[in-house]
């Protein structure tokens, strides 16, 4: 069936694109198909073994999605490539630069070895969208978003070190990278793409503890995960090779349920159905992450455990 | 081929964007504590000269209860469901009967809830979030919706609710009055249970809010998913939008679970 929707879909874009080299799409196909089937059961068999008992969903979806030949040039351009030191950086620029200030440049990276992601986007009400919060100085003054923790007793004083934040960036938008504060040393496990760090490892071997909450007395209760997703999820994918493996565990270590459900993630089981790999590109889904701060997409095999990293 | 591909990608990049705005647009609409229970109250179906009134239910809470409003004074609790109308408020009805200069502000004070251009509509925005931030200090926190615990400043005495308006409610039936606590089982395995307190409730609405229009009389008796609370029923008619945030999730599901394997 599925293979039947490749047939015509690569027909299709023969129709389109006449120069196209036929013989080349031909035996693309034939190597597709040849050995598509027999490593997707290999993968199976031996994940089973790993897994006892944890069932694969078969995802029913709602929308078309890309050609093969559409999604590579989409992730050529998409995926990160840029210095390690700089990914997670934001740039915020309209409201400084109509007050004539310089440009705020926030580094994740320098964050995360210490909070978590939860303490930034749930408690201190930042969005997850860059300029959506709308900060203004009066804010910050008062303790409110950056000035939370920015008041000369936990970080440095937002009232005093103003170039340490708003630092000079050019019309191509390079600057100069934030020094390297992070916590962990040379403990912190490595990986090849995004900013370098696998931080859920970084989490789980202990070489950084990031606290998890600014209430240092109160912390919040957490809710435990229901049963079925204590193991990682796996969905199956409109591609007949390639499965999802998704852990609740190693997201939890950094976020709030609320981060995700029901915003971004309905709550139903197998609600989310018009979810593609373009719409993720694009930044929704996984994407209002896991391109911009968490690793970025070129680590496929952290998802998607049969394929390579395109680095 | 090349430029065909790549007329492709642009519409796909331009559909693309267009998606994630809407996407985000309704995603992250509700995430902002000072934002939290606002409602837009527009007509659209009638050619309105003013602009939308944002009505901030935090602004109210603190005063009055929840029956006040949406049993003795009529107001749905759909957004834009009642169909105010100026002469009904000059009638001494919905926002007309407390701002009549006496309770509060009186009706002729337009400008203070119907923004005169876009930018005043800002300024109104940027002026009651600062207030909020003025209140949110002297309420106990909390770490979602709203982020203050209403529930618990009632219980402290910090606010003190009106339950009653003279001239427009009825004296309250105490007899009728229910504290019982509703233990429930969740579906799924492995979730705390839930405890219902029908004495925190009543404190707010009385009966009438939830009975027996969502929820059946008798105990037990509604069928319930999670999933129809994050649309918008049952539970979800007041949390999620105004009572406490449904991210808040151990504050229902709240009884430990002794055997978790069982």
């Amino acid at each position: 069936m599925i293979a039947m929707r490749f047939l015509r879909q690569t027909h299709d874009m023969e129709k389109k694109h006449k120069p196209f080299h036929r013989f080349g799409l031909t035996a693309l196909l034939c190597l597709l198909l040849a050995g598509c089937g027999d490593n997707f059961d290999r993968f199976l068999t031996q994940k089973e073994l790993a897994e006892p008992g944890n069932p694969i969903f078969q995802k029913r979806y709602s929308t078309e999605s890309l050609s093969r030949s559409e999604l590579n040039l989409l992730l050529d351009m998409a995926l990160y490539k840029g210095p390690p030191e700089q990914y997670g950086d934001i740039v915020l620029r309209d409201r400084s630069e109509k007050h004539r200030m310089d440009p705020v440049v926030f580094s994740h990276r320098i964050h995360r070895s210490r909070y978590t992601c939860r303490v930034c986007h749930v408690e201190l009400e930042f969005t997850m969208k860059k300029g959506g919060t709308g900060i203004t100085r009066e804010e910050y003054l008062e303790g409110l978003y950056c000035g939370a923790c920015h008041n000369g007793d936990i970080a440095f004083s937002v009232k005093y070190s103003c170039n340490l934040c708003h630092v000079k960036v050019d019309k191509q938008g390079h600057y100069q990278a934030k020094k390297d504060a992070m916590l962990g040393g040379q403990n912190v496990p490595t990986q090849e793409y995004g900013d370098g760090i696998n931080w859920v490892e970084a989490i789980k071997s202990g070489a950084i503890s990031p606290r998890n909450s600014l209430n240092a007395e109160n912390p919040p209760e957490s809710m435990p995960l229901p049963q079925h997703l204590k193991m990682p999820l796996r969905w199956t994918t409109r591609s007949p090779r390639t499965l999802v493996v998704f852990s609740h565990e190693s997201h939890i270590l950094w976020l709030d349920c609320s981060n995700c459900h029901p915003d971004l993630f309905s709550i139903a089981q197998m609600g989310t159905v018009e979810f593609d790999k373009e719409k993720n590109l694009y930044g929704m889904y996984c994407g209002t992450c896991h391109m911009t701060v968490a690793f970025p997409m070129n680590g496929c095999n952290r998802c998607h455990p049969d394929q390579k990293n395109r680095l | 081929m090349k430029r065909a591909a790549a007329k492709t990608f642009q519409t796909g990049v331009v559909f693309g964007l267009f998606i994630s705005l809407c996407g985000t647009g309704i995603a992250f609409a509700a995430v902002k504590s000072f934002e939290y229970g606002n409602v837009l109250m527009s007509q659209p179906e009638k050619d309105n000269t003013a602009l939308p009134v944002t009505f901030r239910h935090w602004s109210h809470r603190g005063k009055y209860t929840c029956r006040l409003c949406h049993v003795d004074l009529e107001f749905s609790q759909l957004a834009n469901g009642t169909g105010v109308m100026e002469e009904d408020n000059r009638n001494g009805m919905y926002c007309g009967a407390c701002h009549n200069g006496k309770e509060a502000f009186a009706l002729e004070a337009c400008t203070r809830c119907h923004p005169k251009d876009k930018q005043h509509e800002q300024e109104l925005a940027q002026q009651a979030k600062r207030e909020f931030q003025e209140l949110k200090k002297t309420l106990p926190p909390a770490t979602y919706g709203n982020k203050i615990d209403w529930m618990k400043a009632e219980e402290d005495g910090i606010i003190k609710p009106k339950d009653f308006l003279q001239g427009v409610s009825l004296r309250k039936s105490e007899k009728m009055v229910n504290s019982r606590e509703e233990p429930r089982t969740p579906a799924l395995p492995g979730l705390p249970n839930i405890i219902f307190s029908h004495a925190k409730h009543v404190v707010w609405n009385g009966c009438g809010m939830c009975h027996p229009d969502t929820f059946a009389l008798e105990s037990g008796k509604t069928p319930i998913t999670m999933k129809e609370i994050t649309e918008g029923k049952f539970c979800g008619r007041c949390h999620g939008n105004i009572a406490f945030a449904l991210n808040d999730c151990t504050r229902c599901h709240s009884k430990p679970v002794l055997n978790p394997g069982s």
